[in-house]
């Protein structure tokens, strides 16, 4: 068994579209990930940003106070520093700094640029304005509502202290996260296509090889077990680069549980090879009409665990809950939430469990397909 | 060794083996001979309890083969029609895999392994990839990767396709010598000359049937012809070619492009006779040579057609 799957190793290591699809396409992936998802958070921690004082009226320092009080509430996100005029432009032309505020009677925000960065000062000052208009207006109209409207007003920009993201399992979620925590069910179920196209190479009626392979003297079940090992392993390891490289290169933060994901991992690709196999092996069709079938499977399991379309979990879970605890990309991308999720690991468990079963089913059904099958043509 | 009886297959309407029975004893060289499509590929994968058949039994080594009597596969060594390789594994590799299915013994296989590549002459492409080598060194790999576990019955299925004249005899000398070796031999082709070359009993097949079966001299003594003379750079008028048309034994003239071919019933003497006739009636002619019938004039005249039709 060790012999075959020597071989099998050497085989599927130098097939390159094999490698590129599970190891190499999973990490591309996840950089653009990380550049379109990850910069955000990180450029987000702290904006520059120069005050330049032009006016003490007490009107001007209401938008001073505005700002002091932002930097106080969301202390990560700007970093606000008095000085000149000529100073603020210098380090702003150096690219120190992302923006300038006046503080004057009508404040005045410059920049450099059109980033992200940019768009947040803007926003700040749009706010800013759009209060004090709404101040205006109330205390020309209905000046007995003014206390109430400057008490919500200064709510308002209390806020950031209030609104933080979490969930009602207890735990504080990252919603940037989750993206990754999707790549890593999809490379799990990348698995499915190694699996899919094992079982295709011990199929007499598909490859010259299968037949060859099913004309030896070695039982189906070993062959078919060692193919699943082998392709687990591979599979198992090229998520563990890909983990590696989200923790190590990329220094993201997939929280605490790491030997959680490590498990669901795991068992994600068992589940996703032994799937690919048992498609694989199910009817004696020819090799076209067994792929169709499998992206049929697998993009209905990804559309139905959610991965394409939100919300269509839930509504399986009220209607037919049964697709939820069979379908492998939902059990997956389940187990990692319920992970970051919750405290409890009730719901983690049952996923994995879930999982291992469903893998072990999958791969029995794959041996009784192709067992002592006689085909109608080759 | 192997018995078929009555053996029916069908795929759909198409009848491919039509009531076929065969008997292949130990030690010979047994040939199908038959047009493509003619049902040898089909019978192999009956035998081989690869395919369905619809009716009749097969026994192998006295026993039912069925797809997981391993005990039957281990005595067996198939060298499919199209190539059966790992084309990420190197030549020595691909045999050791194939090797691996039937010997589990690691020094056992590896003996094997280095014999079935000296058998088929790959020692110096032993650490290529199939998609590095020749369709000549091609077929030889997939002929190292059927025999390298020693099997008593080897089955080769056109193993000749495509390979050009030098690899060609490579395989046909080392087939005739793994049948000295004691394996015994089944051997699909549509190449007469080949079978003719190494088989030892022939069956030739059509449309399913076996039409025709026994050693090359017993089927060639099935047919009217003896002997056809062909002779080339003649110039004939029609008496003259009625004159030898009505030569003792001759049963068949085709006269074309100063090309006379005459085919004789079994009786000697009729190269001399013609001989005789174009002297005394002073004909020149360019060359003349004399032929015993082919297996292709077998299968011409029991089915009407060419074999390679």
């Amino acid at each position: 068994m060790i012999q075959l799957m020597k071989y099998r190793f050497l085989s599927l290591l130098r097939d390159r579209t094999t490698m590129f699809w599970s190891l190499l396409f999973p990490l591309i992936l996840c950089t653009l990930f990380y550049v379109t998802f990850g910069n955000i958070d990180t450029n987000l921690e702290c904006i520059d940003t120069a005050v330049v004082v032009r006016d003490e009226s007490r009107q001007a320092k209401t938008f001073q106070t505005f700002l002091g009080d932002i930097e106080e509430e969301a202390e990560d996100l700007i970093k606000t520093e008095e000085m000149t005029d000529k100073k603020a432009k210098s380090l702003l032309k150096d690219g120190k700094i992302c923006g300038i505020f006046y503080i004057d009677k009508e404040p005045e925000l410059l920049v450099a640029g059109t980033g992200v960065e940019e768009s947040v000062l803007q926003s700040f000052l749009e706010s800013y304005q759009g209060g004090l208009e709404i101040v205006q207006n109330v205390s020309r109209e209905k000046p007995e509502n003014l206390p109430e409207l400057m008490k919500h007003l200064s709510g308002s920009a209390m806020q950031a202290e209030y609104v933080k993201e979490a969930s009602l399992g207890g735990k504080e979620t990252d919603g940037m996260i989750q993206y990754f925590f999707s790549l890593i069910a999809m490379t799990c179920m990348f698995g499915c296509f190694l699996g899919f196209e094992a079982s295709m190479m011990i199929q007499a009626n598909i490859y010259p090889v299968g037949a060859r392979r099913c004309l030896g003297a070695t039982g189906k079940m070993k062959i078919i077990l060692s193919d699943f090992i082998l392709i687990c392993v591979i599979n198992f390891v090229d998520i563990l680069v890909l983990l590696g490289y989200m923790t190590g290169v990329l220094k993201l933060d997939l929280g605490d549980d790491i030997g959680k994901i490590i498990l669901v991992s795991f068992v994600g690709c068992l589940i996703g090879v032994a799937m690919g196999m048992l498609v694989g092996s199910v009817g004696k069709w020819k090799e076209g009409t067994k792929i169709a079938i499998l992206l049929a499977v697998s993009l209905g399991s990804s559309f139905l665990s959610g991965l394409m379309v939100g919300g269509i979990k839930g509504l399986i879970e009220e209607y037919c809950p049964i697709i939820n605890r069979i379908n492998p990309s939902a059990l997956i991308s389940d187990a990692f939430y319920s992970m970051t999720i919750y405290e409890d690991a009730s719901r983690y468990t049952r996923d994995v469990l879930s999982m291992a079963v469903w893998a072990v089913i999958f791969l029995i059904g794959n041996f009784f397909m192709v067992r002592r099958v006689r085909y109608d043509s080759i | 060794m192997i018995q078929i009886k009555n053996l029916v297959k069908r795929y759909g309407d198409l009848v491919a083996l039509d009531h076929l029975n065969l008997e292949i004893l130990e030690g010979e060289v047994f040939g199908l001979l038959g047009p493509n499509g003619c049902g040898k590929t089909t019978a192999i994968s009956c035998l081989l309890a690869l395919l369905k058949y619809d009716k009749g039994e097969i026994t192998l080594f006295g026993r039912e083969m069925h797809p997981d009597s391993y005990d039957i596969k281990r005595k067996i060594g198939i060298v499919p029609q199209e190539v059966a390789v790992f084309q990420e594994l190197s030549v020595v590799e691909n045999i050791d895999y194939f090797c691996g299915l039937y010997i589990k013994d690691k020094v056992k296989r590896r003996e094997c392994v280095e014999e079935a590549i000296d058998f088929v002459g790959l020692e110096s492409h032993r650490k290529m990839r199939p998609n590095q080598l020749s369709g000549g060194l091609l077929r030889r790999l997939n002929i190292a990767c059927g025999i390298a576990h020693k099997p008593k019955l080897v089955i080769l299925d056109e193993p000749t396709v495509a390979v050009d004249p030098q690899s060609r005899n490579h395989i046909l000398e080392g087939i005739q010598k793994l049948n000295k070796d004691g394996a015994t031999i089944i051997y699909t082709s549509h190449y007469m000359e080949e079978v003719e070359q190494i088989c030892t009993r022939i069956a030739i097949l059509d449309h399913g049937r076996n039409i025709a079966s026994g050693t090359k001299e017993e089927l060639k003594r099935m047919i009217k012809m003896g002997e056809r003379i062909t002779i080339e750079g003649i110039a004939l008028d029609k008496e003259q070619l009625q004159e030898i048309k009505e030569l003792p034994h001759v049963f068949q003239t085709d006269y074309k492009n100063q090309k006379l071919v005459v085919c004789c019933s079994g009786a000697k003497q009729n190269l001399m006779r013609v001989l005789h006739y174009l002297q005394e009636k002073e004909i020149s002619f360019g060359k003349i040579f004399s032929e015993m019938p082919t297996l292709n004039d077998v299968f011409l005249e029991i089915t009407g057609k060419e074999l390679r039709d």
